[in-house]
């Protein structure tokens, strides 16, 4: 067998052990190891082994994954999801579907200081849907609305999602996060328009709201403001490079903390809680990390990348018709896995193809580009059956709705995902207009 | 993602327990790390803005930290089932195929742990022989793999259990 038939039967057994429930991580270190020692024989994989795993955890870019994971944890018990949700209900309540336009409102500014979507979704359910209900919107809409809004949670930085991609393609995390503000303020900001033309066509799916006069707007405004200040130091901090991502991290663990203390009530037994369950996706996030590292090296070993770009490149495919083969991969895959796995998974694959090709702009700008689309794209596969998890965390919160209701009501937000990639494919500025503005 | 805090059974059964309650203090051990890097990631940010002096070699520990804190995580993090998994064609398989497969990937995830356990502490005298420290504050390096040595080893039992729980449930 050449290298490159290795590589191709690697990815078959890959595959097999991903439909036979193998845990991805496994998958990837057994592939990987079995990769290794076929190109190169046991001893030098025996040897690399005695470390490999050590390098690939003591990693100061790394350290940031922990503590943005803590972040989300405090954040999710610092009570101000109720404050987000309160204050933008005053500004769009009164409007027809505008309890739904809130709840993407809270999401949008609670993925602000949380880079999970799960997180963000589960979070907001607590204080929306009681909302939702109370004023007799459909179940679709409302179970739509949020597990669509949740997806706000990983676009608007912080991002784990993000991090993991910039630490793959050796992306820089800061310019990164740049990147990925105008096309996360632009996702909310669709999902909005969505719930408009929704209720436009089915008026009884979400009725009026209250209306708030201005007074009660600016004072339930100035409730969120330990959002809007641990969001500034945070991001503000990263963006303008007065400290490093993992500081910034660091910060914002430390103030959510702070928040959660004072305003949420945590106590010992919820700190630990906070510490484990941030624990166990460390612990799940870093294992993908070690059998991408696996699976990599045993790639980059057979030069499967390599040649796959010269074949891609010798095939007078345009660049355009890759990327939306890439897209409609992308896709196909999310309604299956995980987000993060699949992009330590294929980005091995995918961007020395897409660095390969001309698409008239510099590495780094392609690196944000790209980055930024495969984001929304897989992030998309948290709505898509047959698993979207996030349709599952609100569907679970949402008493008496059917999963079928909840997978009906978020195909609008889909489309308007669809809508959004489109754009942003087309209109590359809109991702790069920021970093190129602070540079 | 397993953030969403659901948390299986705790094991009843004295070998689960006795796994359940390892895994749980090294959790808490790493979990200490892990906090402790970042007050002492954000007193360096601190004192650079104060004191013009950041904590030494800051970006050291927190790396060192990092690697330490995460090996401990990985049992605690078998036991919980929270290795993520591609649930399309087997979600609705009759409950005993899916424990026969868990079974297998516990296993295949048990001979890594144990491997690692193995190769590491080869790794570990390495790094111990040949002295070899972080370039800035001269942290040796070895102090960190008995960490990891005895967290892939306990990978290793809690796989090696949890394999023959999921093996009961397809006889029964």
């Amino acid at each position: 067998m050449t290298s490159f038939e290795i590589a191709l039967s690697g990815i078959a057994i890959l595959i097999v052990l991903l439909a036979f429930r193998v845990p991805v991580a496994v998958a990837m270190i057994t592939v990987g190891v079995g990769g290794y020692v076929s190109i190169t024989g046991w001893a030098p994989l025996l040897n690399y082994v005695k470390t490999a795993a050590y390098w690939r955890f003591a990693n100061y870019d790394l350290s940031i994954i922990p503590m943005f994971l803590l972040m989300s944890q405090f954040a999710s018990r610092a009570g101000l999801s109720s404050a987000l949700f309160n204050s933008a209900n005053t500004f769009l309540g009164h409007r027809r579907g505008g309890v739904a336009m809130a709840a993407i409102g809270g999401c949008a500014g609670f993925g602000a200081i949380c880079g999970s979507s799960l997180a963000t979704a589960a979070t907001m359910a607590q204080v929306a849907l009681p909302e939702l209900k109370r004023f007799r919107y459909s179940n679709a809409l409302a179970t739509g609305a949020l597990a669509a809004g949740g997806t706000l949670g990983i676009l608007i930085p912080p991002s784990i999602v993000l991090v993991i991609y910039s630490i793959a393609v050796e992306a820089n995390i800061v310019t990164m996060f740049q990147a990925a503000l105008v096309p996360g303020i632009l996702a909310a900001l669709g999902y909005i328009v969505t719930v408009s033309l929704y209720v436009r066509l089915n008026p009884g799916a979400g009725p009026v709201g209250q209306r708030a006069d201005r007074r009660r707007r600016i004072r339930a405004l100035g409730e969120t403001w330990p959002v809007v200040v641990i969001f500034a130091l945070v991001i503000g901090g990263i963006y303008f490079g007065v400290f490093t991502p993992t500081e910034g991290a660091a910060v914002g663990a430390l103030g959510t903390f702070l928040i959660a203390v004072w305003r949420g009530g945590l106590t010992l037994h919820g700190f630990i809680d906070c510490v484990v369950a941030a624990s166990v996706s460390t612990a799940m996030i870093f294992l993908i990390l070690l059998g991408a590292e696996f699976f990599s090296v045993f790639l980059a070993l057979s030069r499967m990348p390599a040649d796959l770009v010269a074949i891609i490149g010798g095939s007078g495919l345009s660049p355009m018709v890759v990327l939306l083969l890439i897209v409609v991969i992308y896709l196909a895959l999310g309604m299956v896995m995980d987000s993060l796995a699949m992009i330590l998974l294929t980005v091995p694959i995918f961007w020395p193809i897409v660095a390969g090709l001309d698409f008239g702009m510099p590495t780094d700008d392609l690196k944000m580009w790209f980055g930024i689309i495969a984001l929304i794209v897989v992030e998309i596969g948290l709505i898509t059956p047959p698993v979207g998890l996030n349709v599952f965390v609100i569907n679970s919160a949402a008493k008496g709705t059917r999963l079928k209701e909840t997978f009906v009501g978020v195909m609008p937000f889909l489309a308007s995902d669809l809508v959004r990639v489109g754009l942003l494919i087309a209109f590359p500025a809109i991702t790069l207009f920021i970093p190129h503005l602070l540079k | 993602m397993s953030d969403t805090g659901a948390d299986i059974p705790r094991p009843t059964d004295p070998v689960g327990r006795v796994l359940f309650t390892l895994a749980y203090l090294l959790v808490l051990v790493g979990g200490a790390i892990m906090s402790a890097v970042t007050v002492m990631t954000v007193v360096s940010v601190l004192g650079r803005w104060l004191f013009l002096s950041p904590v030494y070699g800051d970006f050291e520990l927190a790396a060192v930290g990092t690697a330490v804190s995460v090996f401990l995580f990985l049992p605690y993090c078998h036991l919980q089932r929270g290795n993520v998994v591609v649930d399309l064609f087997l979600s609705r398989a009759p409950p005993r195929a899916n424990a026969l497969l868990d079974a297998i990937s516990g296993v295949l995830l048990g001979v890594i742990g144990g491997v690692l356990a193995w190769r590491m502490y080869l790794g570990g005298a390495d790094m111990l022989r040949y002295g070899e420290v972080t370039h800035i504050v001269g942290f040796p390096i070895w102090y960190a793999f008995p960490f990891a040595v005895a967290s892939g080893a306990l990978l290793a039992a809690c796989c090696l259990y949890t394999s023959v729980v999921d093996l009961r449930k397809v006889v029964s």
